[in-house]
C-alpha cells in the first residue's frame, strides 16, 4: 500500500485502518439505528457486500452525501453506470478524504452494500484507489 | 455530657449548618454567569469543537423513555408500519432537521460560543443553532413552538444548566417512532468531566407523553484543531421519503433522463 499525500498531510494513518475493524465500527454504528444524520438504510441491503471495478465518471463532494459514479464494463461489452452514496464531506474530510480522492478516469474497486431495488449502486463501504490505497467510509476520526 | 453542653453543641452545629448553607448560596450566586466579557473569561474553556459519535461515547440512550398509554400505542403503530415496510424513512431523508433532543446527537460535531448573556450552540448537522439566554430572562409565557425550543440557562459553578421549552410536535423523541407533546420540557446539565470531555446529562419530562422523567447522558470528545464545515443538506440530496413514508434513492446522474 503506497503512501499518498494530500495538502501535505499523509492520509496513510487513517487509510491503514484494517477493513475488519472498519466494518465492525460500521456495524456497531448501524446497530445504533441512527448512523446517518439524514436517512435510514432501508434502501440498502446492509447484510450484503458487493464488489465492482470500473472507471470513475464523477466523484461528487457534496452534502448530504458524496456520490461516486463509476462506469462498469459488463461481460457483453456494454457499460453500466453505478452510483454509490457515501458519507458527507464534513465527515469524510476529517477522515483522510478530500474532493480529490477520486478523479474521473481513475480505475477503482468499490465494495458496497447494494440497493434493495436492484438498481446499479448502493452505499459505499470502502474503495481501492489506483495506487492501492484503501479508502474507508466509516472510521474513527483522528483525535486532536 | 450535661444539658448545657448539649445545647451548646447543638447551637454550634446549627450555626455551622446555617453558615454552610449561606456559603453555598453565596458560592452559587457568585458563579460567573457570563453576563460580561470579564465574566466570560472566568467560565470554563469549552473551545474547540465537540463530537459525540466516535468522539466520546455512544449516541444511544441507556433506557428507553417510559411512555404513557396513548404514546405507547402510537409508537407501536408506527413500528408496525416500519416492520411491514409501509413507513420506510423519516422526514430527515428530505433534509428536515431532527429538532431537540435528536439534533444534539447527530454524527457531526458542534461548537459552543459564549457571548455576554448568551450561549450559542452551533450544530453542523443541517446547519442548526440553539441560543441559550443566560441574562436572567425567563421563558416567554406562550412560546412559539419550534424544532429546537426556547432555552434559558445559568451557571452553577462549572456546570451550565439549560432549560428548554416550546417544541413543535413534528419531531421525534430519540427516534421518530417515539413522540412527545408540546409540553415537553428538557433540562440539560453540561460540564467538563475530563479536560477534553464534555458531558451533557439530559432530563426530559412531558406530562402527556412520559410517565416519568427520561434521563440520559452523552459524552462529547473535543477536537481542538477542527473547524465546523458547511452542511447544506439540499445540495445533492438523492434520498427522499414520500408523504406516506415510502423511501427511495434518485439514481439519475447529471444529464440523464
Amino acid at each position: 500500500m503506497s503512501k499518498v499525500t494530500i495538502n501535505g498531510v499523509a492520509r496513510r494513518a487513517v487509510l491503514l485502518q484494517r477493513i475488519g475493524a472498519t466494518l465492525i465500527a460500521a456495524a456497531a454504528w448501524l446497530a445504533a439505528g441512527t448512523a446517518s444524520a439524514h436517512h435510514s438504510f432501508s434502501a440498502f441491503d446492509m447484510s450484503k457486500e458487493s464488489v465492482i471495478e470500473g472507471e470513475v465518471v464523477e466523484f461528487q463532494w457534496t452534502n448530504p452525501h458524496t456520490w461516486t459514479w463509476v462506469n462498469v464494463k459488463n461481460p457483453d461489452g456494454t457499460v453500466t453506470k453505478y452510483g454509490f452514496e457515501g458519507m458527507s464531506p464534513n465527515f469524510l474530510g476529517r477522515r483522510g478524504w478530500s474532493k480529490n480522492t477520486m478523479k474521473p478516469g481513475d480505475h477503482v474497486k468499490v465494495t458496497y452494500a447494494p440497493l434493495t431495488s436492484g438498481e446499479p449502486g448502493g452505499t459505499l463501504l470502502h474503495a481501492t484507489m489506483p495506487d492501492g490505497t484503501e479508502m474507508i467510509m466509516f472510521g474513527r476520526a483522528p483525535t486532536g | 455530657m450535661g444539658e448545657s453542653m448539649k445545647r451548646y453543641l447543638r447551637a454550634v452545629f446549627i450555626s455551622l449548618a446555617v453558615a454552610a448553607t449561606h456559603a453555598a448560596a453565596a458560592q452559587s450566586s457568585a458563579s460567573p454567569q457570563g453576563d460580561t466579557w470579564a465574566s466570560i473569561a472566568k467560565l470554563p474553556d469549552w473551545g474547540g469543537i465537540w463530537e459525540v459519535t466516535f468522539g466520546g461515547g455512544p449516541r444511544t440512550p441507556g433506557e428507553p423513555p417510559s411512555l404513557t398509554p396513548p404514546y405507547t400505542a402510537r409508537m407501536k403503530e408506527y413500528q408496525e408500519k416500519q416492520r411491514s415496510g409501509e413507513i420506510q424513512d423519516t422526514p430527515a431523508a428530505n433534509c428536515v432537521p431532527n429538532g431537540m433532543p435528536g439534533i444534539m446527537t447527530q454524527p457531526y460535531p458542534l461548537e459552543v460560543l459564549f457571548t455576554p448573556g448568551k450561549v450559542t450552540i452551533v450544530i453542523e448537522a443541517y446547519s442548526q443553532w440553539r441560543q441559550i439566554f443566560t441574562d436572567g430572562r425567563g421563558h416567554p409565557e406562550d412560546p412559539d413552538l419550534t424544532f429546537n425550543g426556547h432555552s434559558i440557562g445559568h451557571w452553577e459553578g462549572d456546570t451550565l444548566v439549560v432549560d428548554t421549552v416550546g417544541f413543535t410536535t413534528d419531531t421525534g423523541l430519540g427516534n421518530f417512532a417515539t413522540r412527545h407533546s408540546e409540553k415537553m420540557h428538557i433540562v440539560e446539565r453540561m460540564h467538563l468531566t475530563a479536560p477534553d470531555v464534555l458531558t451533557i446529562e439530559t432530563t426530559i419530562t412531558d406530562p402527556e407523553a412520559l410517565t416519568k422523567p427520561w434521563t440520559s447522558s452523552r459524552v462529547y470528545g473535543r477536537h481542538r484543531d477542527w473547524t465546523l464545515a458547511e452542511y447544506v443538506c439540499q445540495q445533492n440530496n438523492r434520498n427522499f421519503v414520500t408523504e406516506d413514508g415510502k423511501a427511495g434513492v434518485n439514481l439519475k446522474h447529471e444529464g440523464e433522463e
